[in-house]
């Protein structure tokens, strides 16, 4: 059995009452992506196209790992070198 | 869009709809060895440096599965980007599944206990917030009541879980497939929880959300 830290306990403090009414659930903020990439890409304001996506990008870093993933994987393709 | 004559000789354009009649069953070798390429690419940029081992083997396998992927969800491909970029979307997302998969295998779910110091909630300091010395005995109280709720008010599986992301690090699909359940429905579960929680925090101390959060992050 392991104690809380009150590290984590302030971490989570603040989660809680950042909640909003309404979140997206990873699987579906992931479908997003792509479009997310490309929006913001081209300079657009993904925030407030997609602020359900941006929200929960900003709160699980696992699909903030991935999305970073995607964009340099999109950047490579773009690069004028092939190899 | 100007395109440098390297990509203009390297990469076929084709449109979305191109790329969906190449791949739909027969699937052309051509396409498919274009969009090996692609993901193959996306792939080793994507992992390089990230100390995952050897780069190339890896992004070879995962553009594999990524491949026999997007050929199975063809018809789960909705146009709102271009075909690629959906493509790589799915082969970093399995990438990076395995990777987390690897990495947390051999780390344990804890089963969490409260702390043993006692714990009374003030809320009369609560509503003067701006008096220094009361400012911080509530901020400890606070917390105090926090974790109070967590054993209270949670089932066991939304606290083990809350807490080996928040404490230990997990990423929160490694924990879903712990749990054997989808990552949707864990972020729901979780989602659940810390609204309950703030719900209960407002009740207790009469102020909001917003109240609450200023006063516990001023300095
Ligand atoms: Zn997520």
């Amino acid at each position: 059995m392991t104690e809380i830290q009150s590290d984590s306990l302030r971490k989570l403090l603040h989660r809680i009452l950042t909640t909003r009414p309404e979140e997206l659930g990873c699987e579906t903020c992931c479908e997003e992506l792509g479009l997310l990439a490309e929006l913001e890409s081209r300079g657009e304001d993904a925030a407030s196209l997609l602020p359900l996506v941006r929200l929960h990008l900003e709160n699980c870093q696992s699909c903030n790992e991935e999305y970073s993933a995607l964009l340099t994987a999109l950047k490579e393709a773009q690069s004028t070198n092939p190899l | 869009m100007i395109l440098c004559p390297v990509d203009q000789h390297t990469i076929k354009s084709r449109t979305n709809q191109d790329w969906l009649q190449a791949l739909r069953k027969p699937a052309s070798p051509e396409a498919l060895e274009e969009l090996r390429a692609i993901l193959m690419r996306g792939l080793r940029a994507a992992l390089a440096g990230r100390g995952n081992g050897d780069v190339d083997a890896l992004a070879e396998d995962f553009a594999q599965e990524a491949l026999l992927k997007i050929l199975a969800s063809l018809e789960t491909f909705r146009g709102e980007s271009q075909f690629t970029t959906w493509a790589q979307r799915i082969a970093i997302h399995i990438a990076f599944s395995e990777l987390r998969r690897r990495r947390w295998k051999d780390v344990p779910l804890q089963a969490f206990t409260q702390s043993q110091d006692g714990n009374e909630l003030t809320p009369a300091l609560l509503t003067s917030p701006n008096s220094s010395p009361e400012a911080q005995v509530t901020r400890r109280d606070l917390l105090r009541n926090v974790e109070d709720l967590i054993f209270e008010e949670l089932t066991e599986k939304q606290r083990t879980a809350l807490l080996a992301i928040v404490q230990d690090g997990f990423p929160l699909p490694v924990v879903a497939e712990r749990m054997q359940i989808n990552p949707n429905a864990l972020y729901k579960l979780l989602h659940d929880a810390r609204q309950k929680l703030k719900q209960r925090l407002e009740q207790k101390t009469g102020l909001s959300g917003r109240e609450l959060l200023a006063f516990f992050e001023e300095e």
